[in-house]
This record gives C-alpha cells, sequence and structure tokens, in this order.
C-alpha cells in the first residue's frame, strides 16, 4: 500500500533520514521505534509532506506522492494525528470533529461522526464540551476520531501514547487494534516500543537516520531491542 | 441625574471603542501579530464618508455601503500588501508590529496630503439633542449604541455558528493543526482582516458624524483600542468589547471627578495596572487554558 524507497529527508539543510525503505501492505499495523532524535516523526511527517524531502521516494498505492499537498494526501486517504497539541483546545469536541474535511457532504460528515461517536462513546458524551477538558486519553481519541472523519484508508500515528498514563496507554492500544481490525492500515511512532511490538505486525527500527532492524513480534527478543530498551547503549 | 448622564457618554464612548477594539482583537488572534494600522481603517473610512457625502454628494445609505465595503477592502490591501510579504520571508510579529505603526503614519500622512489638515464636519439632522428628564442624548448616539450592540452580537454568531467563524477560532486556536487538516489559513487572515477593518470602518462613520475629523483620530481611536482589548483580554473578541465598555465607563467617570484633560491618563494608567497585575485581561486565555 505504501512504499518508502531510499528516502532522504530533514529540516531546513539539516538531514535527519539518510536513505531508508519502509513497506507497509493493506491492514497492517506498522511500527516504528527507536531512540530519541533517530528520526521516527520525521518518516511520518515526510509522508505527509511537512518535513522536506530532499531524495528518494513514496509511493501509495503505486502512485508518487512525494510532493503531494497534505490536503491532497488526505483526499487519497491519508490522514495524520500528531503529537504534542493535538486539538483546537477552545473549540468543543463537535466542533473538533466537524472542522476541516471540507470536502465531505454535511449528511456523511454526520454519518462519520456518529461512527466515531460509536467507537469512543466518552467523545458523545461530552460532545459540548471544550477539548481542553477532556482528559489525555480522551484528547487522542478527539485526535484519532478527527482523523478518521476523513475516512482514510492509511492512518499515521505520532507517539499517541505520549504523557497518558498506563492504563490509559492499554485502552488506546487496544483501540489502534481495533481499528486494523475495522479495516485501516496504521503506521504508529512509539516511544513505548514494548506495547508497540506487541500489537505491530511488523516493526521498524530506526538508529541515527537508518533502518537498523525489521522483523515481527519476536523482534522483541533481539538484543539490539534488548540493548536500547532494557538499560543497554543508551 | 449625573450618574444616568454618565453611563449614557460612556456607552456611547464604550461602543465605538467596541467597533474598533473587537476588529484589533479579531485579527490579532487569527495572526497573532498587532495590527496598530487599525486605526488607520477608522480615518480612511470617515474621510471616504465624507468625500461621498459631502463631496460627491452621494446618498446616505449608498454612501454607508461602499464606505464599508472600500474599508474591508482596505483591510485586505494592507494585509496582502505589507504583512504578507514580511511574513513570507519569516519576518518575526515584532517586525510586523513595526511595520503597522509605519503603515499607520504613511496612510496618515497621505490624508494629510489629499485632504488637507483642516478639520472637517458634517452636517446632520442626526445630531440634535433629545433631552430627556434625567439625560441628553441625541438620535445618532442612540444609532450609535444600538448599531453596535447588533453588531457585537452579530460577530459573536458569525464567530460562534458559522464555518467562516469556526476556522477563524481554529486557526487563532492552533495555526500548525489548522493547516494539517487543511484549513487555508491565508483565507481566514483575508475575512479577518475585511470583518476587523469593516467593524473599524463602521466606527469611522459614527465618528464622522459624531465628532469633527481630523487625520490623527485614528491613533487616538487604536489606543484606546488596543486599552480595551488588554482590559478584556486581547486574544477574546467578547473580551474586547467587555474591556472597551469598561474603558468608556473609567474615562467618563473619571472625567466626571477630574477634568477631561485626565481621560488619557486613566486609559493609560487602566493599561498600565492591568499589564502589570492582568495581562492576559478578563476573559483572556491563560497558557492555553482558559480560566
Amino acid at each position: 500500500m505504501l512504499e518508502i524507497k531510499n528516502l532522504h529527508s530533514g529540516y531546513n539543510g539539516l538531514e535527519i533520514l539518510e536513505g531508508i525503505d519502509i513497506n507497509i501492505n493493506e491492514k497492517e499495523i506498522i511500527a516504528l521505534i527507536g531512540p530519541n532524535g533517530a528520526g521516527k516523526s520525521t518518516v511520518i511527517k515526510s509522508i505527509f509532506n511537512i518535513a522536506n524531502v530532499t531524495s528518494g521516494e513514496i509511493l501509495f498505492n503505486e502512485k508518487n506522492i512525494t510532493k503531494l499537498k497534505t490536503y491532497e494526501l488526505m483526499k487519497l486517504g491519508i490522514s495524520y494525528v500528531s503529537q504534542g497539541r493535538i486539538n483546537f483546545n477552545n473549540l468543543s469536541v463537535k466542533e473538533n470533529l466537524e472542522i476541516g474535511n471540507d470536502n465531505i457532504d454535511k449528511a456523511t460528515k454526520d454519518q462519520r461522526i456518529n461512527y466515531v461517536y460509536d467507537l469512543f462513546p466518552v467523545l458523545k458524551e461530552k460532545k459540548n464540551k471544550l477539548a481542553f477538558t477532556l482528559s489525555g486519553g480522551q484528547q487522542q481519541m478527539l485526535a484519532i476520531g478527527r482523523a478518521l472523519i476523513q475516512k482514510p484508508k492509511l492512518l499515521l500515528l505520532d507517539e499517541p501514547s505520549l504523557g497518558l498514563s498506563p492504563l490509559l496507554q492499554k485502552e488506546l492500544f487496544k483501540t489502534i487494534e481495533k481499528l486494523r481490525d475495522l479495516g485501516l492500515t496504521i503506521l504508529i511512532v512509539e516511544q513505548n516500543a514494548k506495547k508497540a511490538i506487541q500489537i505491530a505486525d511488523r516493526t521498524y527500527l530506526l538508529e541515527d537516520g537508518k533502518i537498523a532492524l525489521t522483523g515481527g513480534k519476536d523482534i522483541l527478543k533481539h538484543k539490539k531491542i534488548k540493548n536500547i530498551y532494557l538499560g543497554g547503549r543508551y | 441625574m449625573a450618574l444616568i448622564q454618565i453611563i449614557v457618554n460612556s456607552l456611547i464612548i464604550g461602543s465605538l471603542y467596541a467597533l474598533v477594539a473587537c476588529g484589533f482583537s479579531l485579527i490579532y488572534s487569527t495572526n497573532k501579530f498587532m495590527h496598530f494600522a487599525h486605526g488607520i481603517s477608522v480615518v480612511i473610512a470617515s474621510y471616504l464618508f465624507y468625500l461621498s457625502l459631502n463631496t460627491l454628494k452621494i446618498n446616505f445609505i449608498i454612501s454607508i455601503l461602499l464606505v464599508l465595503i472600500l474599508t474591508g477592502l482596505f483591510g485586505i490591501f494592507m494585509y496582502k500588501v505589507f504583512y504578507g510579504p514580511l511574513q513570507k520571508r519569516k519576518s518575526s510579529n515584532i517586525v510586523l508590529l513595526i511595520a503597522s505603526v509605519g503603515i499607520l503614519i504613511l496612510f496618515e500622512n497621505m490624508i494629510m496630503l489629499v485632504f488637507g489638515t483642516t478639520v472637517k464636519t458634517i452636517n446632520s439632522d442626526l445630531t440634535k439633542s433629545i433631552e430627556f428628564s434625567s439625560f441628553i442624548i441625541t438620535p445618532l448616539q442612540i444609532i450609535i449604541i444600538v448599531t453596535s450592540l447588533i453588531l457585537l452580537l452579530l460577530l459573536y454568531l458569525l464567530m460562534k455558528k458559522t464555518k467562516i467563524g469556526r476556522n477563524m477560532r481554529a486557526v487563532s486556536d492552533n495555526k500548525e493543526l489548522a493547516s494539517i487538516i487543511g484549513i487555508d489559513y491565508k483565507k481566514v487572515s483575508y475575512y479577518s482582516f475585511f470583518i476587523g477593518s469593516l467593524l473599524a470602518g463602521i466606527a469611522g462613520i459614527f465618528i464622522a458624524l459624531e465628532q469633527t475629523l481630523e487625520p490623527t483620530i485614528g491613533t487616538n481611536l487604536i489606543v484606546k483600542g488596543f486599552t480595551g482589548s488588554i482590559i478584556g483580554g486581547i486574544t477574546s473578541v467578547p473580551g474586547s468589547i467587555l474591556g472597551s465598555y469598561i474603558l468608556g465607563i473609567a474615562e467618563n467617570f473619571g472625567i466626571w471627578y477630574l477634568s477631561s484633560g485626565y481621560k488619557d491618563a486613566i486609559a493609560f494608567t487602566l493599561l498600565f495596572l492591568f499589564l502589570l497585575f492582568k495581562p492576559h485581561g478578563i476573559l483572556g486565555i491563560n497558557k492555553g487554558i482558559k480560566k
């Protein structure tokens, strides 16, 4: 579905990714893990054309999408949930879901908003509350919910568990698996490597802008992963 | 007796300040820089109104409509010609602020060049006083209060109930996210400049009828509009309206007990106190969380 070939990318002349290759098949969860500064988020930002791609190409269903604008990417079925400030704090939950997505007619949009409410009932309960009053986990649900309104084929998640309590993280990862089971393809960048590897069909380990390791769930036992995440080199 | 007259006077001047302040705050919240040249929109509107009504003898209502559209377009012109290119060069907000003061002075001088420095007046039947038992007011002043309140309510509805209002609030809240989800923030900037300048235009027409025309009235008004915005909270349009009425009340009570010479001193004292002790204003946003 998505093919990244020899991607070099970065910001303002600073190269972060030094030639990476990633393949994503339909209905897969692909996890991208690695130490801080390895360039995980840059991969997602390159797909969504927020980082500067200097060479290489990104194909989506065999179409080259490397230089497409963000709204064109959204039309093609790629949605992105950024990290950090992910919602419009002073807009209501409902407004946060309605906003953007101008290519969708109102009836379809309402239908999809109801779908999001079914998926995350708490958002329906709080639909008239301002977004900043939601808890961290609910904020994440809202951001993912907004991305789903576009009915994406590929969902890009940038560190969704950041700042969530372990319990909420567990819930979030369950939701991500559920979305995959509903037919979505997901690329997730995560700090919580263990959890990410557990839900992912395949995992890529990124180090210093290069792919250092790739594999399925058994990657957890790999020496490199143990080194990085169980108090090794880093 | 005097108390009612003071309140009426406060409402009149507060309404004019509010028309200026809400546009200023609307432009600030969507663009994140201080558009001090907003004051010149008031002046341009009042001189265009004078030109249309007194010189070209165009009908009163048509003159108003014409002036409002032109003032709104003038706002877009300022954004496109001055701020847009600076933003493209990634100029800081301080540079934009300095540019805005420059624009204010430039157009003030251009108006002096075209219309001269002599004070101009527009004669209107609307300025004949009506005496009530406890206060005096002119029909124009009643129109100023009522129209302003209606317009401010309409602005509130526009911001709350329409798509463009929602997009403006979204850009004001989180510009980066807005652009990620495909909101054209340039378009939002154009709208904010058009609507903000149009509201300043309404203030300009009222001032042309109520007071005399001078090229420098814009500077005074933008300072007062800015003060109103700071008092109420510069990021909040309703806040800036509230702040403007508070300023109007403070000024009028102040000149009743002191003298009219202290009017500006009162405004600046308030501005100073708020900047020092409550810089986010009454309804402003503090660290991303509404108090």
